[in-house]
């Protein structure tokens, strides 16, 4: 995979990394969220081994430069929900 | 129309969700294990990507490649993936590898008609006789072009090929009335109920009194044996024929 491009696991794992909460505690207001869409547009690099295995790198926009040149811009939307103990 | 061109190559689809599969599955994991000190997380609940891709065919298998810079005109595929619960994993997928089930990979199938019922769902003898059951006509739904009773030939030729008979030993011996009798012992001898052996011993039809998967019992009368070296045939089923020469 491209150094320039990071695995699909890891870019859920930031996408995902929130603090979730939110605290007031002058107005004894505590918020959390519950439930989180995610979605961006991204640049993807799929790599195929010989054995047909596929691996999945992707990275959000790079630059914000126009160009006449343009990256192909695939989108993902992930749905991100408050974890459970028993993984529902 | 997009080619191969260094990193870039066509994937199948089967392929390309197992990887994305795969990495969620492990993102799963490590929110679980970072769950344990920290209280709030998220985990997945859906995902869905848009891909621009170019397919191409090949008459068989379709497969994409992905839309490189500058390059217009792409298809798009959107791609949606739902968690769902292992009790539902448990209610929805059929547990491969069952030792009384054969994969159609394990049968001696021409690629053709495995491609075939591959299409049509069918991935092991259980899943064909499952349609069987339910009086399915495979001959329709496969254009024509897979027939139950010869595919069933097929399948049951190719299981005797994985348990073919062996003969261990072979005797003779009298029963209580003093009628002499050939006893041969091994192993896969009589599988299938509907299908009692045949022997002919030296071109006559003998007598096969007792059958079972590590024995047979034949009679023999004085016709049978003409000499030093005869020549057994056994007809076990339509798809195990043993043919060997005993000396007496």
């Amino acid at each position: 995979m491209d150094n320039a491009f990071i695995s699909f696991e890891a870019i859920v794992e930031k996408m995902l990394d929130i603090k979730g909460d939110i605290l007031d505690e002058d107005n004894g207001i505590h918020f959390y969220i519950d439930e989180l869409e995610v979605g961006t547009p991204v640049e993807l690099d799929v790599v195929v081994d010989e054995n047909g295995k596929v691996t999945i790198g992707m990275i959000p926009p790079l630059y914000r430069v126009g160009t006449s040149f343009r990256p192909s811009y695939h989108n993902i939307t992930l749905t991100a929900e408050k974890y459970s103990e028993d993984g529902n | 129309m997009a080619t191969e061109n260094g990193d870039n190559k066509y994937w199948n689809l089967e392929d390309f969700v197992d990887s994305l599969v795969v990495e969620l599955d492990k993102t799963r994991e490590t929110l679980a294990v970072k769950a344990i000190n920290k209280q709030l997380t998220y985990t997945v609940k859906e995902m869905a990507i848009d891909l621009n891709i170019f397919p191409t065919f090949d008459g068989d298998v379709i497969k994409f490649i992905t839309a490189q810079p500058g390059q217009q005109g792409a298809s798009k595929v959107n791609i949606q993936l739902g968690s769902i619960t292992d009790q539902q994993v448990r209610a929805t997928t059929k547990i491969t590898g069952l030792k009384s089930d054969t994969s159609i990979d394990k049968i001696d199938l021409d690629p053709k008609t495995k491609s075939k019922l591959r299409k049509i769902g069918v991935t092991s003898v259980d899943d064909l006789n499952q349609l069987e059951n339910r009086k399915v006509d495979i001959q329709h739904v496969s254009d024509g072009e897979i027939d139950f009773k010869t595919l069933a030939n097929q399948i049951q030729k190719s299981k005797r090929n994985q348990n073919p008979p062996v003969v261990r030993a072979v005797s003779l011996a009298l029963d209580e009335n003093n009628q002499p009798y050939l006893h041969i012992t091994g192993q896969n001898f009589s599988l299938n109920p509907d299908y009692p052996p045949v022997a002919v011993l030296n071109n006559k039809l003998a007598d096969v009194f007792h059958s079972n998967s590590g024995n047979l019992k034949i009679f023999l009368n004085k016709d049978h044996l003409t000499g030093n070296e005869n020549e057994l045939i056994l007809t076990l089923d339509p798809y195990a024929i043993v043919k060997m020469n005993i000396k007496i």
